[in-house]
This record gives C-alpha cells, structure tokens and sequence, in this order.
C-alpha cells in the first residue's frame, strides 16, 4: 500500500485536490461542479470523477479558445484585418483578449492601407513612378517606370537615378520643395527611333531638411509635343491662308502709272469693305495715281457695308488728288442702290470695266496731251 | 426619484446624490455607432442644458465597434469620461479606448473601481 495510507484517504486527498483545481478561477462553477456530483448520489470516487471530467473539458475549451486567438493573431499578421475572434457569454480573460484583437483589427482595418493596396495603385498607373534616396539611389519603381526605362522595374531599385536622367540635381530639387514638368530626353528602345522627350516632377517626402526623398512621376510627353507641333503647324498654314484670302479679295492692278484697278468679287462686308479702302489708298499714294476703277462686275448683292465701302474710298481717294470710276454696275445694282437711298455721287460709273478702262485711259491721255 | 432613460444597449440617470451623469450597459450588449449616437443623445437630454461629467460602466458591455468608440471619442458633449468595469473584456475595451482617445480635449480616465472614478469626476462638477 503506497505511503502506508488506505485507498479512502488517498481517495480524499485525491478529491480534495482536484476539488482545488477546479476552483481555481471558477470558483461558482466549482460549486455547482460539485454539488452536481453530489446530486447525482455518488461517493466520493464519483464526485472525483465528476472534477476529473470538468477538468477535462476545461482544459479542451481552454485550447480551443487559445487556437481561436491564435488564428486571430495569425490574421492580423496576414493584414486580414477582417477576421474576428468569437466572444463568449463567460466574459473571462480569452473573452478579454479576443475583444481586444478584435478592436485591434477595426482600428487598423480603419487607419491603416496595405502594402499590396499601395503596390496595386502604383502599379496601375500608367505613368512612370519613381522613389528616389536623397542620395540620389532609386528605392522604388512601378512597372511603367521599368516599361519607360527599358528595364526590369525590379531591376531599377539602386541604380541612380541619374544613371536615367542625367543632371537631375537631388539635393537641389530636394532644398526647393520638389519640381514640375523638367524636361528630358530618353534615348528610345529602337536605335532608329528618335529618342523621347519625358516630363518629370518631382514631389518632397516630408520636410526638406528631413526628407525622406522624392517621389518622381515621369511621363512621356512625345505625343504630346509632337501633337502640339502639328496644331502650330496647323494654325501657321491656316494663317497663311487667311492672309492669302484678305489679300486676294482686295487685289489691286496697275494698268498705268496712274491707273489702278481694283476688281471685287463675292460678298463685301464690313471688314472687307475697310481692307479695301486701306489698299486702295495705299496704292494710290505709293504710285501717285490719279483715277482708280473699283470693279462689281463679281459682286452679285450690294449691302449697306459696300456702299458705304465705295463711298469711303471715292472721298479719300479725292483727298489725295484721284478719282474713283465704279465700273459693273449692274441694273440690279442701280436697284439696290436706290433701295438704298444713296447714288453714290462724286463716282462715276460705268456698266462695264472695259468701259471703265476705255474711258480712264482717255482722260490720262487727253491730261497727257 | 431621478430620470432614468433606457436605450438598446444600456440605462442613463442622472445620480442626484453624487451631481454625476451615469451609463449602465447591459450584460452582453454590443454597441454600434447607431446605439453610441442613441445613448449620447438621451444623456444630453437628461442633462437639461447642463453639463455634467460621465460614469460609464462597462462591465457588461461585449463589443463596441470602431465607428461607436470613435464617435464617443469625438464627443464633446461631456465635460469628462470615467469608465469603469472590473470583467476582462470591459477593462480592455476601457484601457484601449483610454490608448486611443486618452489625449482628446475631453479628460478621460478608466477605473476598477466606482469608488475612485466618482472622486476622480468630483473634480469637474459645476
């Protein structure tokens, strides 16, 4: 018999022990533990059977909650910031902890962006992205950088980024707080390409004595400046074709020394009508005419603003010492003439330009004579 | 007697003996920003214009989410918060919010026991 002791007293101690145990940090339920055994009429083999079997299933709901914790943990360490660990109805130390986890979670899962969030919206841009050192090494580089580069974005983190863009002052962009659209140009893949021309700007990480570097953004703006050149050129060509037009709608024609033709055909407006004027005085002065034809013949309505076009130019044509003959005057512009209540006095008029001409050139010669 | 108010998650009364604005939550409430704005409401209405520092206990409480611990963080509506409970998962909700809402303009204090928030609160009676 071990210890010399008999089996009741052993079997005494042996509830009295288990008894404690199941008291610890569960001092009701120990009671009700016990009075359950008691309850069921058993002896004291059997109430330290009932403490034995508590015990059991404390210590299988104790691993279970404790595996429970650890998935949690687990997932807060995946950045699964979603996952929650179960709270019983015991609110005891596991219940404790797993809202603590929990709360851990929801305050991260709120303040805090992944890494794959960041890499996958750098990686989704399509413009270059580049995190340079202070020192000048690149730390970061999005796949547009290594397509734009003609590298392997994971092969750019360390090179220089000067080794891409050459002259591109860190500590200096740095000193001002960052820079915009610095123009470069990157030899191209092809070498019978041209090369590109790229926009960078460059953004501070923190402050400019304790920067953390720069983030530079690159793009390629080839398209962009080639797309503008063909506008200018656009624009050039159709300025050179507006001048052309103003040019020709006014063309003035020296028959003689002294006679200037002008022959107008289309619409005259008001813009029209004040170029004609300009040229025509213009002509008469530099060549010291002293009769012009204005020529209708082309003109098929007279509005206010040619009326008023002619009439402008017959006085100021008079003020520099030459007459105005208004040849092509039509019966329908006689019409419209008088619709227009204006005769159109100090020009003569002639229905046709030779008319116009053949009577000019007699007046020269008769002066001649 | 004074005014009690219950709401989903818990009872607010104003203590007329101890001059405290108090919150009970119930055993095993979880609490959304929904309830926070629900329970902050009543106790301002019992308030009746004045501003009275808060007792909150909770013991009984088993989650209250992010979006109800931030809204009771920004909460001005009290002039200080002691929260007190002793069961594990009041004491780790009350030392976390007391982590992260700790610095707020609203003094905020958690306690063990009723005892020493309610003399820690006598210091911001009106």
């Amino acid at each position: 018999m071990a210890n010399g002791r008999g089996a009741d007293e052993r079997l005494a101690e042996l509830t009295s022990l288990l008894r404690e145990l199941c008291a610890q940090g569960y001092a009701e339920q120990g009671a009700a533990d016990e009075q359950g055994a008691a309850d069921e009429g058993g002896d004291e083999l059997d109430a330290a059977l009932a403490l034995a079997r508590t015990l059991s299933e404390r210590r299988a709901n104790t691993e279970q909650r404790l595996h429970e914790l650890q998935d949690m943990i687990v997932a807060l360490v995946s950045f699964d910031y979603l996952s929650r660990a179960p709270i019983s109805d015991a609110n005891d130390m596991f219940d404790g902890m797993a809202a603590g986890l929990n709360m851990l979670a929801e305050e991260l899962s709120s303040s805090t962006v992944s890494r794959a969030y960041m890499l996958e919206i750098l990686e989704s841009m399509d413009d270059a992205v580049l995190v340079v050192d202070p020192e000048g090494p690149i730390m970061t580089a999005n796949h547009a950088a290594g397509v734009l580069l003609g590298a392997a974005s994971d092969g750019l983190p360390g090179q220089a980024i000067t080794e891409h863009f050459p002259g591109l002052d860190i500590a200096a962009l740095i000193a001002a707080g960052g820079g915009r659209d610095l123009e470069f140009e990157l030899a191209a893949a092809d070498p019978h390409d041209p090369p590109r021309k790229v926009s960078l700007t460059a953004s501070l990480m923190g402050e400019a004595d304790q920067s953390d570097g720069l983030v530079c953004v690159v793009r390629d703006i080839s398209e962009r400046l080639r797309l503008e050149a063909e506008r200018w050129r656009l624009r050039e060509a159709v300025q050179r074709q507006a001048i052309l037009v103003d040019e020709l709608s006014t063309p003035l024609i020296p028959i003689t020394d002294e006679l200037l033709v002008m022959p107008l055909i289309g619409p005259i407006d008001s813009q029209r009508s004040g170029r004609m004027v300009e040229v025509l005085l213009t002509g008469i002065a530099a060549r010291r005419a002293k009769l012009a034809i204005l020529d209708i013949t082309g003109v098929r309505a007279i509005g206010p603003d040619a009326v008023d076009g002619i009439a402008r130019a017959t006085r100021a044509a008079a003020l520099l010492g030459a007459e105005v003959l208004l040849t092509g005057v039509r019966p329908d512009v006689v019409t419209s003439l008088l619709e227009l209540d204006t005769t159109l006095d100090q020009a003569r008029a002639f229905g046709s330009l030779q008319a116009g001409i053949f009577a000019a050139l007699e007046r020269i010669l008769a002066r001649t004579d | 007697m004074s005014k009690r108010v219950e709401t989903r998650t818990g009872v607010s009364w104003v203590d007329e003996e101890l001059g405290l604005l108090r919150f009970e939550y119930a055993q095993g409430t979880e609490c959304t920003l929904e309830d926070a704005r629900e329970n902050v409401e009543a106790q301002v209405d019992l308030c009746e214009g004045e501003t009275l520092p808060i007792l909150v206990d909770v013991a009984g409480v088993k989650a209250i989410d992010q979006a109800a611990r931030s809204y009771y963080g920004e909460s001005k509506a009290f002039p200080a918060l002691a929260l007190v409970g002793e069961a594990p998962i009041g004491r780790i909700i009350g030392n976390i919010f007391l982590a992260i809402y700790g610095s707020r303009d609203t003094p905020t204090r958690f306690f063990k026991s009723e005892d020493e928030a309610v003399a820690w609160l006598r210091g911001f009676l009106p």
